[in-house]
C-alpha cells in the first residue's frame, strides 16, 4: 500500500491534498486532523499507547473523509469530530485490545448536508472492562448519521455502551439511525447497551435497533460438520460478523487492511 | 472392515426416544437407500451419525472403520471422512463461501491449500455443477435458492472427498436437470473414490440415478425391512401399507383436535 504521507506523533495536521494517509500514534496526548474543502482522503490511524489520548477530525465543506482507527491502548480515548457543510465522514473503529479502557466519541454535524457513518467493533475477552459513549449531535437541517456497534463478548468480559443521537430543534429533514448488536460466547459476560434518541424536531427520521444473543448453535454445528474445530468455526463467525467494518472504505486494498486487522486480532 | 457399523442404536431428543434400536452395516462402495414415512427417524439417524449435539445417543454403538465414532466430536467425524449433505443447509451471514470452503479443506490438510490451487478447484467444480461463478464471494447459503443450497452441499462433498456421504433429501428443490448434474457428480465420486453412501429420498427417480445396492425402510425408530433396489421400486409402486400389514404396525393415531370456541369477536357489536 502506498501512502501519500506517513505521519507520526504530531499535534496538528492539515491535509491539503486528496489521498491515503497513515498515522502512527505511539506517544502523544492529542492530535487534530483537518481535512480541507473538496478533498477526498483515506486515513489509517494506528493508536498504540498507554496514555490517555484526544483525537479530533474536522471535515471541511464538501470534503469526504474515510478513516479506520485501530486502537491498541488502555486508558481513556476522547474523540471529537466536526462536519461542515456537505461534508462526509465514514469512520470505523476496531477496539480489539485486552484490558480496561474507556472511549468517548462526539460527532458534531455542524452544517447542513453533513453525513456521518460510524461503525464500532468491540471485542472483549477474559477480564476486559470496556466503556463506550457515542454521541451524534445534529445541529443543522439535512444532516444524517448512522451509528453501528458490533460487540463480541467472551469469558468474564464487561461492556457498557451508550449510543446517543441528538437532533436539535430546527434541524428538519435530519436522519439519525442506530444499530447495536452484541454476540455473547459465554454465560459470564455482561453487556449493557443503551440506545438513546433525543429529538427536538418533528420533521425527522430516526430509528434504533438493538440485539443481544448467543451464537446460533446450528451455525456452529454446520461449520463443524465440515471439519472445522469449534474454535475455527467461532473465528470464522466472528470475522464474518465484524467484516462489515470494511465497508467504510471503497478501495479493495484498504478494505483488506481492515479485514486483516480483524482476522489477526479478533480471529479467536 | 466395514466403513460404518451401527449396533442397537437408541437416540433421543429432549428425552423423547426417536430411534429405538437400529442395526446397520455399510461396506465400501455400497449405496444404501433409507426410506420410510415422514417423522419416523431417517434424518435423526443421519444427524446422530454426524454427531448433532441435540441428538442424545442413549444406547448402542457406531463404529467407523473400526473406530468408536461416538467418542469423536462432530469436526473429528468430518475430518475422518464422514459427510452429511443436509436437508436444510444453514445460512451464515458474513462468512463467505470461499473462506468457509478454504477453512474446511485446510482442516484436513497438513499444508494449507494455495490460493491458486483453491480457486482453480472451485472454478472447475462450480462449472461442473453449473453454479453461478460469483458463488465464492457470496455469503454461505445466504439468499441462495433451494436448488442452489443443495448444489452447494454437493460442491462441498466434492471438495472434501469423504469416504462415506450421507445425503438427506438432497434431491428436494432440484429440477430435473440439476438432479442429473448432482447424480453425475455422485457417480463420478463413487467410481474414483469407492465412496459409500447412505441416501434419504422419497423419490424413486433419484434412486434410479444413484443406483442403491441396499434399501431399508425405517418405521417408528426401527429398520423393519431391508433388501436390494427392488424394495425401492415396490415402495414407489405400492407405498408403505404392505409393510404396516406385514409387521402389524399400527401408526399412532393423530391426536384428536379439540375445537374451542373463542367466543364473540373482540370488537363490540353495535
Amino acid at each position: 500500500m502506498e501512502f501519500k504521507q506517513v505521519i507520526t506523533d504530531t499535534n496538528e495536521v492539515v491535509l491539503q491534498e486528496s489521498g491515503t494517509y497513515l498515522f502512527q500514534i505511539t506517544d502523544h496526548a492529542q492530535i487534530h486532523i483537518q481535512v480541507k474543502p473538496n478533498l477526498t482522503v483515506n486515513l489509517l490511524v494506528e493508536i498504540d499507547q498507554k496514555e490517555d489520548l484526544q483525537v479530533s477530525i474536522t471535515v471541511e465543506q464538501d470534503a469526504t473523509c474515510r478513516a479506520f482507527l485501530m486502537h491498541n491502548t488502555q486508558g481513556y480515548i476522547e474523540e471529537t469530530h466536526t462536519l461542515k457543510e456537505n461534508a462526509s465522514l465514514y469512520i470505523a473503529t476496531a477496539e480489539l485490545s485486552r484490558g480496561t479502557m474507556s472511549h468517548k466519541a462526539t460527532y458534531n454535524l455542524e452544517k447542513s448536508g453533513a453525513t456521518l457513518e460510524a461503525r464500532y467493533a468491540y471485542v472483549s475477552d477474559e477480564e476486559d472492562r470496556k466503556e463506550l459513549h457515542v454521541y451524534a449531535d445534529h445541529q443543522s437541517p439535512n444532516t444524517s448519521s448512522n451509528l453501528e456497534l458490533y460487540g463480541v463478548m467472551k469469558k468474564n468480559a464487561k461492556l457498557k455502551a451508550e449510543v446517543s443521537s441528538h437532533i436539535v430543534n430546527g434541524a428538519h429533514q435530519a436522519a439519525a439511525h442506530q444499530t447495536s448488536r452484541i454476540l455473547n460466547f459465554d454465560g459470564n459476560v455482561s453487556a449493557e447497551v443503551s440506545p438513546i434518541l433525543l429529538i427536538d424536531e418533528d420533521d425527522v427520521s430516526a430509528s434504533h435497533a438493538c440485539s443481544m444473543g448467543a451464537v446460533d448453535e446450528n451455525h456452529l454445528y454446520y461449520l463443524q460438520s465440515r471439519g472445522l474445530s469449534a474454535d475455527a468455526a467461532i473465528a470464522l463467525i466472528v470475522n464474518g460478523y465484524l467484516a462489515v467494518l470494511a465497508e467504510t472504505f471503497t478501495e479493495a486494498e484498504l478494505q483488506e487492511i481492515i479485514l486483516e486487522e480483524i482476522h489477526k486480532k479478533a480471529g479467536v | 472392515m466395514a466403513i460404518l457399523e451401527i449396533h442397537d442404536l437408541h437416540v433421543s431428543i429432549d428425552n423423547k426416544e426417536i430411534l429405538k434400536g437400529i442395526d446397520l452395516t455399510i461396506e465400501e462402495n455400497e449405496v444404501h437407500a433409507l426410506m420410510g414415512p415422514n417423522g419416523n427417524g431417517k434424518s435423526t439417524l443421519l444427524a446422530a451419525i454426524m454427531g448433532h449435539p441435540k441428538y442424545e445417543v442413549t444406547q448402542g454403538s457406531i463404529y467407523y472403520q473400526g473406530e468408536d465414532l461416538l467418542a469423536m466430536s462432530v469436526d473429528e467425524r468430518s475430518r475422518k471422512g464422514i459427510f452429511l449433505g443436509m436437508q436444510y443447509p444453514q445460512e451464515i451471514p458474513g462468512v463467505s463461501n470461499s473462506d468457509f470452503l478454504k477453512a474446511a479443506m485446510n482442516a484436513r490438510r497438513e499444508k494449507p491449500i494455495s490460493l491458486f490451487e483453491f480457486f482453480k478447484l472451485m472454478e472447475n467444480t462450480t462449472k461442473q455443477l453449473q453454479m453461478k461463478s460469483d458463488l465464492a464471494h457470496r455469503f454461505l447459503n445466504e439468499g441462495f435458492s433451494g436448488g442452489e443450497k443443495k448444489r452447494n452441499e454437493i460442491l462441498q462433498m466434492k471438495l472434501l472427498q469423504p469416504t462415506i456421504a450421507m445425503l438427506d433429501e438432497i434431491d428436494s428443490g432440484l429440477d430435473v436437470d440439476a438432479l442429473k448434474i448432482v447424480a453425475d457428480t455422485i457417480a463420478e465420486m463413487q467410481e474414483t473414490k469407492n465412496m459409500s453412501m447412505l441416501v434419504v429420498s422419497h423419490y424413486e427417480r433419484f434412486y434410479q440415478l444413484v443406483k442403491p445396492t441396499h434399501a431399508h425402510v425405517l418405521v417408528d425408530g426401527k429398520i423393519v425391512e431391508s433388501g436390494d433396489a427392488s424394495l425401492v421400486e415396490r415402495i414407489d409402486k405400492d407405498g408403505y401399507d404392505w409393510i404396516y400389514e406385514k409387521y402389524q404396525i399400527t401408526l399412532k393415531e393423530k391426536e384428536k383436535k379439540t375445537v374451542v370456541s373463542l367466543g364473540s369477536c373482540a370488537a363490540p357489536k353495535k
